[in-house]
């Protein structure tokens, strides 16, 4: 975009001179018919015609013929500097060495600013000094028909000083020349400066008010967010109150009908009876377990060192207070120490541990390894059983809630268990994966990143 | 009713859960003497004797009070505020009985001053388990302190 921006700058700093060169062409073409005039008005008194029309017509036809042979060159530029010069030495000859004749070069070299190039000087001065010279010197000698002076005293100091004020006025419309050229192209950069300055300003107003436009609509989302999860509050609020207590009252009755009217029930209903409570409590621990699920979503991590070992440990042993089975083997490596949230990380132990010995148990030799292995360069905790294991084409609705890839009727459970072990393993910016294959058991593998 | 000493106020809106808790405590003969309110407005009614309950007599209190949290009109939490805002009644025992785990009802329930959060299994024998347990802990083991403030409003009095 700068680039572009630059190319336009230089093409129109180009427009700006082409611009001012027409206008100075214009100029400089009544000039010269006027010089030419000039001329003839000129001949008049000395009767020099042939001068007036000769080298008149001469510098006009090289100045126009150069001027439209080579048109996109300054050449015919440099030519009018000569011509102005030939012009002041034709009219000191028409005038017979008329002083103030001297003061045409002054006129032509203030026309030449108008371009705005001080070389056009060089070719005026040249001429001007050449012409001086050689006329001067000639006049001096007593050539006859030489006229460069009236003045009787012509000496060589007049001559040195009459020759440098002509340099110094030749000099000062070239100094001119060049500073007004430096001064436009100056200026037409700075325009270009602040046209891009503006448009800067105008592009950063535009992405400030994107900006702002942009934390409004942030700021919205967040609020319908925030809504939206006030209202699930609500929602498990109002789970956990009203769902609850209708199940409570049915296995209450359940139960009160089995123990007080026992005597008055055949095998078939009481039956019956055990399966509709059964049901109750089992939609009882669903509940509570989503509820579990819900309120994880919303708690906040307290992160402290854990030392993995202990708590695997307790775990254990709170697992086994609970089978009563005491078959199982467990295998435990030395773990690595961690960061976490320990109640959760606790959970998370819990849930992985009370899977595996629920998978195995129907083995003959149930076995669990709970170690660390590095891969990938982070340390991953993993779970081993040689229990039921699963296809690991249904490895994606492992995690999911309320997903369970065995049947409640071989192994108990309602399918929140992982789903909370993944949330929490989530909320710690961790990963959770697992391995496995149907009758050769599942491991699963669990990240906690470096706080 | 009447002027009869209560034992334990139990506030639930629930007739059911109401009477499964009566029941449990049956079963440790601590419902002999337990007087059921369904809403807060009347439980509050009954505690400090006032609309239906202007013929109670004023100085007789429960020595535990059972509360439900979701209750129509005044809620749970308000009618334990105000028992444990008025010098008569905040030496008073009171249990929360709740469906609810709600991390801010425990919280707000332990600030008011509550004595003890109990949240209701779906499971009728633990249930069962825990009312009885919780009756007899407060009614037959903890030394109620009730005797203690009457004597000292009796004193002032």
């Amino acid at each position: 975009m700068l680039n572009t921006i630059t190319a336009i700058q230089t093409s129109s700093v180009d427009d700006f001179f082409a611009d001012i060169k027409k206008k100075s062409d214009r100029a400089i073409n009544y000039f010269l018919c006027g010089f030419f005039v000039a001329g003839l008005i000129l001949a008049q008194f000395y009767d020099t015609w042939t001068v007036a029309i000769g080298i008149g017509g001469l510098s006009l036809l090289a100045y126009y013929s150069t001027k439209t042979l080579l048109p996109e060159s300054d050449l015919y530029q440099y030519v009018l500097g000569a011509v102005f010069g030939i012009f002041m030495a034709q009219y000191i000859y028409q005038m017979h060495g008329l002083f103030e004749m001297h003061f045409i070069a002054f006129i032509g070299s203030a026309m030449l600013i108008t371009y705005q190039n001080w070389k056009l000087q060089i070719p005026l001065a040249l001429v001007v000094i050449v012409h001086h010279a050689t006329f001067a010197y000639l006049q001096y000698v007593g050539y006859e028909k030489i006229y460069f002076t009236q003045l009787d005293y012509m000496s060589l100091q007049t001559f040195i000083i009459h020759a440098l004020l002509a340099v110094i006025v030749f000099f000062i419309c070239g100094l001119w020349a060049y500073q007004f050229k430096a001064f436009s192209k100056t200026h037409i950069e700075q325009s270009f400066e602040i046209g891009r300055l503006q448009e800067e300003e105008v592009a950063k107003e535009a992405l400030e008010k994107m900006n702002e436009s942009l934390e409004v609509k942030v700021k919205d989302r967040t609020a319908q967010l925030e809504s939206v999860n006030k209202e699930l509050e609500a929602f498990c609020y109002s789970v956990s109150h009203d769902l609850r207590a209708p199940l409570r009252i049915i296995n209450g009755f359940g139960k009160m009908l089995m123990t007080k009217e026992s005597a008055n029930m055949n095998k078939v209903i009481k039956e019956n009876l055990e399966i509709m409570m059964k049901n109750a409590t089992q939609m009882g621990m669903l509940i509570d377990d989503l509820l579990d699920f819900c309120r994880l979503g919303r708690s906040s991590l307290t992160v402290k060192p854990i030392d993995m070992n202990d708590m695997v440990k307790t775990v254990i042993d709170e697992i086994l207070q609970d089978e009563h089975t005491g078959q199982h083997q467990f295998h435990l490596h030395e773990l690595a120490t961690s960061k976490g949230d320990p109640v959760l990380m606790k959970q998370v132990w819990t849930n992985l541990l009370s899977n595996a010995v629920k998978y195995s148990r129907k083995r003959e030799n149930p076995m669990i390894e709970i170690g660390v292995s590095h891969i990938n360069g982070s340390t991953t905790y993993f779970v081993k059983d040689n229990g039921a294991g699963f296809d690991m084409k249904f490895s994606d609705k492992l995690f999911a809630v309320f997903q369970r890839l065995h049947k409640v009727t071989e192994y108990e459970g309602t399918g929140v268990g992982l789903a909370l072990v993944h949330r929490i393993i989530t909320k710690h910016e961790g990963t959770i994966w697992a391995d496995a294959k149907v009758n050769e058991g599942a491991t699963f593998y669990f990240t906690l990143p470096n706080y | 009713m009447g002027n009869n000493e209560i034992d334990i106020l139990l506030v639930e809106d629930n007739p059911y859960e109401a009477r499964l808790t009566i029941e449990s405590l049956q079963e440790q003969n601590l419902a002999n003497r337990l007087h059921h309110v369904d809403d807060g407005a009347e439980a509050l009614d009954f505690l400090f004797a006032r609309g239906r309950y202007e013929d109670r007599e004023n100085e007789s209190y429960p020595k535990l009070i059972l509360l439900d949290l979701n209750l129509p009109k005044i809620g749970g939490l308000d009618v334990l505020r105000e028992i444990k805002s008025d010098d008569r009644t905040k030496s008073i025992p009171v249990v929360i009985l709740s469906s609810s785990k709600q991390d801010a009802d425990v919280i707000t329930g332990y600030m008011l001053g509550v004595n003890s959060y109990v949240v209701k299994p779906v499971d009728f024998d633990i249930f069962s388990k825990a009312i009885s347990d919780l009756g007899s802990y407060w009614m037959l083991l903890n030394e109620s302190s009730v005797l203690l403030l009457l004597a000292k409003t009796r004193l002032v009095a």
